[in-house]
Formats: structure tokens, sequence, C-alpha cells
């Protein structure tokens, strides 16, 4: 020991140590490798009878042997619209021979492509992607061995022959060659997506054009060959017969499926969309009412006891959705329709498109405006925009994030501990939108980026494709939306800001529906939805640029009033003419002054996040009067905000404001107000007030993480480390999934570092319990872990 | 820290304790008929870190412990935390905990120095906590001294310090400038002096000045002169109370003397202390700091032998019309006086109109003399009176009047000037 003042500020270093990563990422680490590989049924499970029969229900058709012996007998009404469509063939398949659950289900095959081929999968018959090329075949040679059904399907499937829908999907592991038909589903869904339900009809259409579609298969012994793009064709020309009418629908999903540039959508296929419209009403017609239930109810139902590869997953990873089902969760039915019945199919395709013009409405620039006028007045093919009109996003990062949370457990904990964390990755899901949205839910944002990653990739919009042209679709941007969200709720601001320069200020014309005539038909509008446009402006602030980010949200402000000003003087959102009923225009309105509202707020999270105190104030303040339902909760955030300056007058005369704004004591939640005059009391340093108001509070409520987080702060500047250690801890490990929470984390690490010499071990007593509970995308840095 | 702290079985961790912050999450939504569906919604909904129930203000309500040891200004008080944690798993007896606070010229006791010093039982794995504050009063160099001293297992007296420094930096830079008003609106002798004190945010955050006063010397009374109204609370400054780093705000005070003051007018004159600026402030959660100015001191008025006043003059004029200036030359020596009147070129935007260089008539001690002067103004805006140069034609001393009063020179038309306009451009040739 020295008796000598040490030079060096230690007080300082001890924070600094603590400091220096709080909410530093780790670095991306490569990705775990597979825990073990996904297990395939593969050919025995095949009862015939598909209400027998378990597989039938998961999302992915299970790999076959024989690829040509897989089509099912038609004993049903679902064969007659496909006989419409197609000559019958000589391939007719014989009964008995498929190994497929399902007499429904064109029989596809996970088999990885050399080039694409996913981690861990097997490779029972390996296709050969480079000659899959279009015009290898005509286009109506049937493409019936690789359709992979989604969940969704199997649902849709099921419930026109009336079978029980207890359908439990299993995530499976696909290649991306499937996932590029996938896509070519999944982006006709979106497109069309009014209805939940009415993409579960595109999705049986599909199946059952497959399905007759084969039976003209002129080369049985190249199916392999041909199977990849033309499942995808045949799917681009068959989702059409869902969409509102002149909407052909075509999807890019399939070109990626080819290593080189993605090609031009043939003549073959967009006839072959012809063909399909013909017949669409009448197929229309029977699916429409063959609905059942919500494509996504499965989600909910799904567990693991059903699935062959579930063993390793944690439960908690395992149904997400436990908490929620996202069918209750669809807010309004403005953005998902009202289920289509046989009846109203006409309507229900005009209300689709009502809905449509409204959420996609935007207002180009004059540049842009000028590119679609030309686009839309030219010949078709013969007008080719400027490149620098063009959007050409790539992704920007190399290599798949690992999963933060097991690379530390890796480190602390050893290789053994580590091995026991089960969490969802991008290749135990669906390689779909099911697939991210079920990472999604469970928190592991990290495999969420990875699967965008993959999917993207299909688009031809993946690693190192970045000023390349590609082609884009409602769905594409919808995974680029997903993604960049994602990243920023990781925090990985650079990441996303690379990534969206190349959107621009998402105004291209490559990113409006008329550009694309021959997918989207007389469809107008903007294909970026506006959460992304909010997000894009929004980013430059997270990384230090707040006049950028003002510059941008003023602009989003700007058009937001000015199709609002449309609206009120009688014109459509972008300011054509166009015959609105009272009804659509008081939607779109409301709609518009909504969006309106969030650029405000967002506004308003700048101000607060530069410090701008003035013009956070004043924002706040504006938005008491222009918002006048959430009047309480905005006087509860201009209070603190007050506290955050240091302001305590203005403070306690705000929350007084707040009380003014809340009901009356038997219906108001106290707890809150207790919260406030906490604030007050610990800005005029009188923390053991603070402490007792908020005791007063855990009474009340014992179960409000706030109230409990603040409480242990409270504690500990009374000095009562070891109590405000008690309360938290306890809260944690009772708990897990409700108090595990990055700030609550940081608060209990900085406690366990003053209070002890063991904050190590108890802090890894914290990522044992994060490990245990929490998926890829917690914030570990909060344990603030000393580097070992 | 260092390997010498392994061997005692107390260990002692200090954590300054600023504050708490509000910590926020993010809010990343999305439509219901996007991609994500509901899923980023439901994880802002189950975020207890953000408000619920409106969308996301960006202002937090989770209290956050302090993540680093940050600045500290002087006036404000630093406040810690010490922890002496018990280590092993044996009882440690007569333990003493010792804080001290040294700065370059004295050492300020904070902890267990007074005389019935408490001696603490510490259980295996149990730990003391002491929170400590002190109002900061100098700048530079702080060094906080920790010393624990306890009786060990064996019975051997064992201590060790730890030593923590931290710099003490000034948050405010105050300046001052007085006017001293000679003559009030009635024209008697008011004596009154107006003080405008700059105050400059100098930390790197944004501050809330929550108090401003002048506490003035025992010669003057005050008037604070920063409210919208006599009455009222709001200050002229604006709805927020905030001060941004390296921005200036000016407070305003007249201070007029006291009646007992006035019957000693020279006394009075000479009286150059006016009083001290008390000034207190808060920034993050109320972190509250006070300052006091030292005496501010104005400069006596000096006069001269003779003295100028403004008598008479417009507040707004029009560009190109001529108008008068009153001007009152008063003797306050006590000879004659002899003066001589020139225009200087240049004056403020305007051209003085009359005749320059002449003498002015002679001046008893005391007496005043009035001078109407017409000026005609050549430049819009606000604009600055001077130009005037008198010379002692005795002494041959000259006084220049570079700031004599100002004036709002306006360049709208009126309907007589528009009429005349048009009634020339419209006269027959």
């Amino acid at each position: 020991m020295s008796d000598q003042p040490d030079p060096k500020p230690t007080l300082s270093n001890y924070f600094d140590q603590s400091s220096s990563s709080i909410f530093d990422q780790l670095s991306g680490t490569p990705q775990d490798a597979q825990p073990t590989p996904p297990s395939h049924q593969v050919g025995g499970v095949a009862p015939a009878l598909p209400a027998t029969s378990e597989q039938i229900s998961t999302p992915y058709i299970t790999p076959i042997a024989n690829q040509q012996l897989t089509y099912p007998p038609e004993a049903n009404s679902f064969s007659s619209p496909g006989a419409n469509i197609t000559t019958s063939g000589n391939a007719s398949p014989s009964q008995g021979d498929v190994s497929l659950g399902s007499p429904y289900q064109p029989p596809v095959s996970v088999t990885p492509d050399p080039q694409l081929g996913g981690p861990g999968t097997p490779q029972p018959n390996p296709t050969n992607l480079h000659s899959l090329h279009p015009s290898h075949e005509s286009f109506s040679t049937p493409a019936h061995h690789n359709i992979p059904l989604t969940p969704q399907n199997q649902e849709a499937v099921a419930s026109t022959t009336n079978l029980p829908a207890n359908n439990l999907p299993v995530p499976t592991p696909t290649t991306p060659s499937q996932s590029a038909m996938m896509m070519s589903m999944t982006t006709s869904m979106l497109v069309t997506d009014t209805s939940p339900n009415a993409s579960m009809d595109v999705e049986a259409t599909t199946v059952k054009f497959q399905q007759a579609s084969i039976e003209e298969e002129a080369e049985p012994s190249s199916p392999s060959q041909t199977t990849l793009i033309h499942a995808g064709n045949v799917a681009m020309g068959i989702v059409a017969i869902s969409a509102p009418p002149n909407n052909l629908q075509a999807s890019t999903g399939s070109k990626p499926t080819s290593p080189k540039p993605p090609m031009k959508l043939t003549a073959a296929s967009e006839s072959a969309g012809d063909k399909s419209r013909q017949n669409e009403s009448k197929l229309f017609k029977y699916f429409s009412n063959t609905k059942t239930s919500n494509p996504f109810d499965s989600i909910g139902n799904q567990t693991p006891g059903n699935t062959s590869d579930s063993a390793m997953i944690n439960p908690v990873y395992m149904s997400p959705t436990d908490s929620f089902n996202i069918s209750n969760a669809i807010p309004s039915p403005d953005s998902f329709l009202t289920p289509a019945t046989e009846q109203d199919v006409f309507t229900a395709s005009l209300l689709s498109s009502d809905a449509d013009r409204r959420h996609d409405a935007w207002i180009p620039s004059e540049s842009t405006k000028q590119a679609l006028i030309a686009m839309s007045t030219s010949p078709p093919g013969t007008y080719f925009p400027e490149k620098d009109l063009l959007t050409m996003p790539g992704i920007a990062v190399k290599e798949d994030f690992g999963d933060p949370v097991k690379n530390l457990v890796r480190t602390y904990l050893g290789e053994e501990a580590a091995t026991k964390r089960v969490v969802l990755t991008a290749a135990s899901v669906t390689q779909d939108d099911r697939g991210l949205r079920q990472l999604i839910a469970a928190g592991c944002y990290h495999a969420a980026v990875n699967l965008t990653t993959q999917l993207l990739t299909v688009y031809g919009q993946g690693e190192g494709r970045a000023g390349h042209p590609s082609k884009h679709t409602a769905h594409s941007i919808q995974l680029w939306f997903t993604r960049i969200a994602l990243l920023i709720k990781l925090r990985r601001f650079s990441l996303a800001e690379v990534e969206c320069q190349y959107f621009g200020d998402l105004d291209a014309p490559d990113l409006y529906f008329e550009f694309y005539p021959e997918l989207y038909g007389g469809r107008r509008g903007s294909m970026v939805p506006f959460g992304f446009r909010l997000l894009v402006a929004e980013l430059p602030q997270y990384l230090g640029k707040h006049t950028q980010a003002l510059d941008r949200l003023n602009a989003l402000l700007r058009n937001c009033n000015r199709i609002i000003e449309n609206l009120s003087s009688g014109l459509s959102e972008d300011g054509s003419t166009l015959e609105m009923t009272s009804n659509m225009r008081d939607d779109s309105l409301k709609l518009w002054r909504t969006r309106r509202l969030k650029v405000l707020y967002s506004i308003t999270n700048c101000a607060v996040s530069l410090k701008d105190f003035r013009l956070a104030g004043s924002l706040l303040e504006r938005l008491t009067q222009e918002d006048p339902n959430s009047a309480a909760g905005l006087y509860s955030a201009l209070g603190r905000l007050c506290l955050q300056l240091g302001d305590v007058t203005a403070a306690q005369d705000t929350f007084n404001h707040y009380l003014e704004h809340t009901p009356p004591p038997p219906h108001h939640d106290p707890v809150q107000g207790l919260l406030h005059s906490a604030y007050i009391s610990i800005a005029q340093n009188a923390f053991k007030d603070a402490t007792e108001i908020l005791q007063q509070a855990h009474k009340i409520n014992p179960n409000n993480g706030l109230v409990i987080n603040n409480l242990g702060v409270c504690l500990m500047y009374t000095g009562r480390v070891t109590e405000a250690i008690k309360l938290v801890e306890g809260a944690v490990f009772s708990q897990p999934d409700r108090f595990l929470h990055e700030a609550i984390i940081l608060n209990l690490a900085t406690m366990y570092e003053l209070e002890s010499s063991n904050a190590h071990q108890n802090k890894l007593k914290l990522l044992s319990l994060i490990a245990q509970h929490k998926g890829d995308s917690f914030n570990v840095a909060a344990l603030k872990l000393q580097p070992q | 820290m260092d390997s010498k702290d392994k061997d005692h079985i107390l260990s002692l961790k200090v954590m300054r304790l600023t504050r708490p912050s509000l910590f926020t999450g993010l809010a990343i939504g999305s439509d219901a008929r996007d991609l994500p569906g509901d899923y980023l919604n439901a994880d802002i909904r189950s975020d207890i870190a953000i408000p619920q129930g409106i969308p996301n203000t960006g202002v937090g309500h989770m209290l956050l412990l302090p993540q680093s040891f940050g600045n500290i200004y002087l006036g404000e008080t630093f406040s810690c935390c010490l922890c002496v944690h018990n280590d092993g798993n044996e009882v440690i007896r007569e333990v003493s905990i010792k804080a001290v606070l040294q700065m370059s010229n004295q050492r300020v006791p904070l902890l267990g120095e007074e005389e019935n010093e408490s001696l603490h039982q510490l259980d295996g794995n149990a730990t003391i906590n002491e929170v400590i504050q002190h109002e900061v009063k100098d700048i530079g160099t702080h060094i906080l001294v920790c010393a624990v001293s306890y009786l060990s297992p064996v019975g051997d007296r064992l201590s060790f310090r730890k030593f923590f420094k931290f710099q003490v930096m000034k948050p405010l830079d105050v300046k001052t400038k007085f006017y001293n008003a000679e003559l009030a609106h009635n024209k008697a002798q008011s004596d009154e002096v107006y003080l405008e004190a700059g105050v400059q945010n100098i930390t790197s955050g944004p501050l809330c000045l929550e108090r401003v006063e002048l506490e003035p010397s025992p010669f003057f009374s005050v008037t604070p002169m920063n409210t919208l109204a006599q009455e009222s609370n709001s200050l002229v400054f604006g709805r927020m109370n905030v001060v941004n780093p390296h921005d200036t705000r000016q407070y305003l005070y007249c201070l007029k003397p006291k009646p007992e003051a006035r019957m000693n007018l020279s006394l009075l004159r000479q009286a150059t202390a006016i009083g001290k600026l008390d000034i207190v402030w808060r920034t993050n959660m109320g972190d509250r700091g006070r300052l006091q100015t030292s005496q501010l001191q104005r400069m006596a008025p000096q006069y001269g032998d003779v003295r100028v006043t403004v008598e008479k003059i417009p507040n707004v004029v029009q560009l190109e019309d001529q108008f008068s200036v009153g001007l009152s030359i008063t003797n306050i020596c006590e000879r004659n006086l002899e003066l001589h009147l020139d225009f200087l070129s240049g004056g403020g935007g305007s051209e003085w109109n009359g005749v320059s260089s002449r003498s002015l008539p002679q001046l008893q001690p005391g007496e005043s003399t009035s001078l109407s002067l017409s000026l005609v103004p050549l430049h819009t805006g606000l604009q600055t009176i001077a130009g005037v140069r008198l010379t002692d034609t005795f002494l041959k001393r000259t006084y220049d009047y570079e700031n004599l009063a100002q004036v709002f020179v306006t360049n709208e038309k009126t309907k007589e000037k528009e009429d005349f306009f048009s009634a020339w451009i419209n006269q027959p040739v």
C-alpha cells in the first residue's frame, strides 16, 4: 500500500472500467455451429391420409427420395379448377406412390443446392442450379417438386377438405432456393395482403395449380433441373388470382436461384399469368369460401412436442407467441380487411385496393414523378430510367451475427454451459416471413437479421450486391424494413446507416408500384412502408447527426401535411383527382393524421436526444393539444423532461397538470402519481423521502418493474446497498421473464460492483439467468463483465 | 485494485453518486400490415423502460445509476458512497473508516474525524456503507483520501488507504455592465444604476438557472427587471428555463439609492460597490449548485467639467426626413466655461445639418444652455447619434460625444409622401 497520493485518478478509473462499453455491442461473431442438424422426416412417415398425418402440418414438405412419384391422387373438387388450367399430361401420378402425407400437397424437396445450401441440411438429391433457366423448357412445364408449403398452405389445404386444422408447424431449415419460392408466394401475400385469409387463398390456389400443371409434364426425366424456376414462375402466375383485378402478379423471388444476375420475366411467364387470370374468377370463388382460420393461429398453437427437432428447443423460444396471438393483436380493420365471403369478393377487392391506396400513398418528388410517367406511357420494356434513379441496395456485412449471449457464456462459463443454451437461430425456423416473425417474437434479433440476409440474398440484394441493379418487390422492401428496424433495435446504427444509404430518401422511382406494371398492374403508390420512412429519418440521430434527422423528419412532416391537405380539399392523397366516398376519405384522413402525429413524436424524440429542451418542451406542449387523448402521458413526460433539465418548479407544475388529466382516484393508478413525487424528491436531494414514497408504491403494486428499479436506485443513494441488491435481485430471479431488462441488469451489475468483491461471480449468475430466459438480442453489455 | 489490496480482508469501493439519469428504450414499431406484424409493437409494449399509453416521447422514466464519474463544478455538492466489504468469513472488529478531502491548500475531513469516532464490527461477507457529501468550494485538483483500519483476526491493527483524484471546474462566467442614469424622466436627479449581468454557461451540458439574485450593497435597493410583468414569476427568457452550453443570459437590475444614501450625494457618487450576484442552478435530475460573485464594482461616473444630456429626441424618424435633437449643456466646474461646438463627420448614419465650428455662449458655473441641432438620417435601422465635439477653449480640452442617444430610422412611406410623389410624377410637363 502506498502512502503517497496516487497520481492516477483511481476513482475515475473505477468508473471508466465499467462505463466504457455500456451500450456497445459485442462485435459480430461467426455464426454458431448448428447444435444438431435438423432432422427431416424422410420417406417413411408417409401415411396416405392427410387427416391422420402429423406431417401434413409441417411447414415444409419433407424430402422424399423419389421426386417423380410425388403426385397425390385427386380425390376432391380441388382438381377441377386446376384441370381447367392445364391440359392433361402424361405424368398422371398414381395413388400410393407418394410418401407424403397429403394428397393435396405437391411434394417439395428440401434438397439444398450445392451453391446455396443451408447449413446442416441433408442432401439426398442435389439439384444442379446452373441448369435452372427459364428457357430450358416451356413455361407450362410443371414445377411440381419444389413448392415449399408454408403452414398457411397446409392449413388452407386442410380446411378445404374439412380436415381438422390443428396443424402444428415445425420449424425446419430450408435451403435458400426453397425460400426463393416461398417468397414468391409470400411476396404475393404481401402484395395482396389485405387479409390474412386472402393470402391463404393465394397459397391454396398455388398448390392446386402446381398439381394441375404437373399433368402435362413433358420431360419427366429432368424435373429436378427445371423445377426451381418454374415453381416460382407458376406461383407468380397463380397468385394473381386473389389479387385485385388487373393485378398480374409475379415475383422476382425465383430469380436469385440463379447465381447469375437476375433475369427478366419471360413472355412465357406472362402468358401463364394470363392463363391463370382467365380462370381466376372461378378459382377465386372457389377458394374464397373455403376460408377458415387465420393462418397465423398456428404460431400460437405450436408446441414443441410435435416437432421433430424440438427436443433441443427451449419452450421459451419455441412458443414465443404465448403472450399474445398475432391474430388477436391486429389492431384495426384498417390494416387487414375483414374476411371476404362468397358474396362480397368484389367488394373485398375494392376495399383492399382502397386500403392499399391509403397506406401506400405518397407524393413523389418531381423527377421521380417524371420517371414514373415515362414508365407508364412508354411501351413495356422500352423505358429504362437513369441508373442514378434506381436504388441498388445490398447487404453490407459479410458474416452472420452470432449469439452474443452464448459467446459470453462460452467465455465465462465454459463450453458445456454454452451448449446448454438453446435459442432459435435463423436455421431453426422456416426460411420465410413466418420464421422471421417467430425469431422476432422470441427476441432473437440477431438470428432474424441473419435470416433477412438469406432472404435478401435470394432477391439478388445480398452481400456485395450494393450498386448492382435488382428488382424490388413489396416483399423485398418489407424485408429491408424489417432488417433495418432490427439493426437499430440492436443498436448497430452504423451498419444500418450503410445499408440505408442505398435507399436515399426512399423516393426513387423503382420504389413505386407504378414502376412494375407487369407485377402490380394498375396499383399505385409507394412500396415503402411508412414505418421504414420514419426509421430512415430517425436513424442519423443515433449517430449524433441530429440535424440531418430533424431535416428528414421535417420533410416527412411536410409530405404528411400535403397529403392531409389534398384529402381535405377533395383530392386523393397524392393530389390526383379520384372519386372517393366520404368513408374512404375519412379513413384515409384518420390514417394520415395518425402518421403525422407519429412524425411529431419522432421529432420530439430527436429533440430530447439532442437535449434541445426548448424544442422538446414546446413539441410536448403542442402534442397535448394535437393528441389530447395522450395528454396525461405527455404531461408526465414533460415533467420528467423538466427534471432532466433541472427545473424542479416547472416539473412540479407539470406533474400537477398530469393529475388534472387523469381520471379521479378510483379509476386511476396511484402508482404513477407516487413515481412523480419520488422524482421530485430525488431532484431535491431527498432520497430518503423518495425511498419511502416508492416503498408505498411497491406495496400497492409489488410487480411493477419500474417501481422496483427506481426503489433500488433510491436505496443506493441512502446508503442501503445491501437492501437495494436484495430487492432487485429478488425480483429478477423470481420473475426473470418479466424483470430481465437491460436497465435493471445494468443497475444491478453496478450495485454488485460497489457492494462486494464478489461482483464477478454475481454477474455470472445473472448471465446464466439471461442465457436461460432471453433471446440473442439481450444487451449483455449491461453486465459490464471485465474482459478475461 | 493493486496486488497489495489482496493482503487485506477488507476491501473498499467508492462510487460517486451523481444524480441518477432517466433511461428509455428504443421504440421501433411497425404497422400491423407490415412484415414484422405486431411483434415489434409487442416488444415496445413489454419494455418497462418505455412509458406506456402514449407513443414514445424519448423521455425515459427508469432511474439509472451513474455510469461514469462525470464532471464536477464549483458550487456543486460532491457526494459519494463508500463501501467496506469483509471478503473473509470471520468477524472483523474495530473497523474505522476515515475520509478526507485534500485540496491544494487545505484538507476537509468528511468522515470519521469526530472525537468519539465509531468503530464498527463487520461480519463475514458483510458490508458497511457510508454516504458522504461535501459542497465544493475550490477550483482545481481534489483528492479524496479514504483510510480503513481494523483489527485483524489475529489481533494486529491493520490499515490501508485509497486515493481518488478529481478536478473541479468553473461552471459559470459572469460579465457585468453598468449604466449610470443621471436623470430620471421627470428630469429630477435620480442617480439610478442599471446592472446588466451576463451569465454564461461554461459547463458541457445545458443547465437551469433557478435563481439569479442581486444582493445590493447598503446604499441601494434593487428591482430585478427579468420577469414579464412586475408581479409575475414568468421570466423573459421563454418557456423552458434552460441555458445551453456557451450561451449567455443577460439579467438586468435597476438599483436605486436608498433615501438615506441620497443625503450625501458625493459619498453616493463614490460608492462603487453595487452588490453581489447570488446564482443557484440545477442540472440533471435537479443536481444543484450555488455560487456568489464577489462584490461587483462600478466605475464612478466621470463627467469632467461639462455634462451633456439629451433633452429631446424622437424615437422613430423617417429616412431622409430632417429631425432635431435637443441637447442640454451644463457647466459643472467651478469656473466660467467657453465652449466651441464642432460636428464630426460620419455621425452614425445621419448627417448634421447646421453650422459647424461655432462658439457657444459662456456658461457660469452650474449654468446650462439648450441647443437644438438638426440631423438628416441617411440609413435605416437603429442609429446612434454621435459626432458632437465640444472644445474647452481655455484648457484646450476636447470632449467627443460618440453615443449621445439612439434613434430608429424607418423607410415606411407615409400617405403624404406617397401623395407628394404621385403628384410630382403626374404633374403636367
